[in-house]
């Protein structure tokens, strides 16, 4: 008897230790988060306001997460504030693409990264707009690195966007471009295979 | 907050327009691919007319009176705080069919340009419409405005003279209330 209750006492020993360490853990955890900076990475928002929308956060800080989250319920007021960030940010972009200069696309490419996928879709707008094939690599990497079918084949719709001729490089290479064939003159397009279908004359019958 | 506005200010949206056309170009025997953006559309703007020469940052933006009408073009250039606007409506013209949906309106838009020396383009197509409130900068809150507006276009037109078959989007976003 005396070895089996010494096996019980040291097991529930140990266990009790390891639940006190798995506590202890939770709460620095938990601490450090509410010390960290008020900023998330990759965002100007405050935490609460990034916690208050469906954006996925770090796994580790999972745990941290969901308290802030239920600390701060989502109000109308963060949601406006969040999606004001959005639009304010997605503004910023589509005019950084009118630009010509390499700091506004690298600003517009790091935004590919964005958690929240607004701002993506007008990242990836802007550097449609930019028009600089430069891109081509870093749209690549974002098509990689993306699960969702659908903005898979957004980006790599812009990338085959930016390989083709613009009308500025074709208008400033020659007169007549688009033909590539130098011989053929101006022959007008053929007549589509369709033509224009008129609805048949309703039988005497009917 | 109401908005505020005087016999001779007029109440607008302000949205910035973004063109990403493509398609092939040619004749009977060749069909080469190109295509056609904003800023390209701005640069044919400044060859149709050549007393309009943009700045490297310009934008193509629509204004639309807040309470309904026909949207005007402008081209606008931003010097610090200041904006120099130049309305450009003359190349431009839109349609659009009756609209279903309330806070999201499906519709068909069409859109043509035409800068009278050889580029020009009419495409048409589906266009989702979102609507929702609406600020700006000292105007207060506008609540029922187009906040952006996504079609997915197709059509004809001639780049620098080359007859082209086009697909793409156009896009306006950003809306802004002005008191103009």
């Amino acid at each position: 008897m005396r070895p089996k209750v010494f096996i019980i006492v040291v097991a529930l020993g140990l266990f009790t230790l390891g639940s006190l360490f798995v506590i202890r853990q939770s709460n620095d955890r938990y601490a450090k988060t509410q010390e960290s900076p008020a900023t998330a990475p990759g965002t100007n928002l405050p935490r609460e306001t990034l916690a208050s929308t469906n954006l996925p956060v770090v796994e580790a800080d999972v745990a941290a997460q969901s308290r802030i989250q239920t600390a701060t319920m989502p109000s109308d007021s963060s949601e406006d504030a969040q999606k004001a960030y959005v639009e304010q940010r997605s503004a910023q972009l589509l005019e950084m693409a009118m630009t010509d200069d390499r700091t506004s696309l690298d600003s517009i490419l790091s935004e590919l990264a964005n958690r929240d996928p607004e701002i993506r879709k007008a990242a990836l707008e802007a550097t449609i707009q930019f028009g600089s094939r430069d891109a081509i690599p870093k749209l690549a990497d974002a098509a990689s690195q993306t699960d969702d079918p659908n903005e898979k084949a957004a980006l790599t719709d812009a990338i085959e966007f930016l390989k083709l001729p613009s009308l500025t490089e074709i208008s400033s290479h020659s007169a007549k471009p688009v033909a590539n064939n130098s011989t053929a003159g101006n022959k007008p397009a053929n007549k589509g295979t369709w033509g224009k279908r008129v609805p048949p004359a309703p039988s005497p019958n009917q | 907050m109401g908005i505020a506005q005087s016999n001779a200010q007029t109440t607008s949206i302000v949205s910035q327009v973004n063109i990403a056309l493509s398609g092939f170009g040619g004749d009977s025997s060749n069909a080469s691919p190109a295509k056609l953006s904003t800023k390209d559309v701005l640069n044919a703007i400044s060859v149709g007319d050549t007393n309009l020469s943009f700045g490297k940052a310009a934008r193509l933006m629509v204004v639309v009176p807040a309470d309904g009408g026909n949207p005007t073009f402008i081209v606008r250039e931003t010097s610090g705080h200041a904006n120099n606007d130049t309305d450009v409506s003359s190349f431009f013209s839109t349609d659009s069919s009756s609209a279903v949906g309330d806070k999201t309106r499906y519709q068909i838009l069409s859109i043509s340009f035409d800068n009278g020396a050889g580029t020009d383009f009419n495409v048409n197509g589906f266009t989702t419409e979102h609507r929702g409130k609406v600020t700006g900068h000292g105007t207060g809150t506008l609540p029922d405005e187009t906040t952006s507006l996504n079609g997915s276009v197709l059509g004809t037109g001639d780049i620098d003279g080359t007859f082209a078959i086009l697909k793409g989007t156009i896009t306006a976003s950003g809306a802004k209330v002005e008191v103009q």
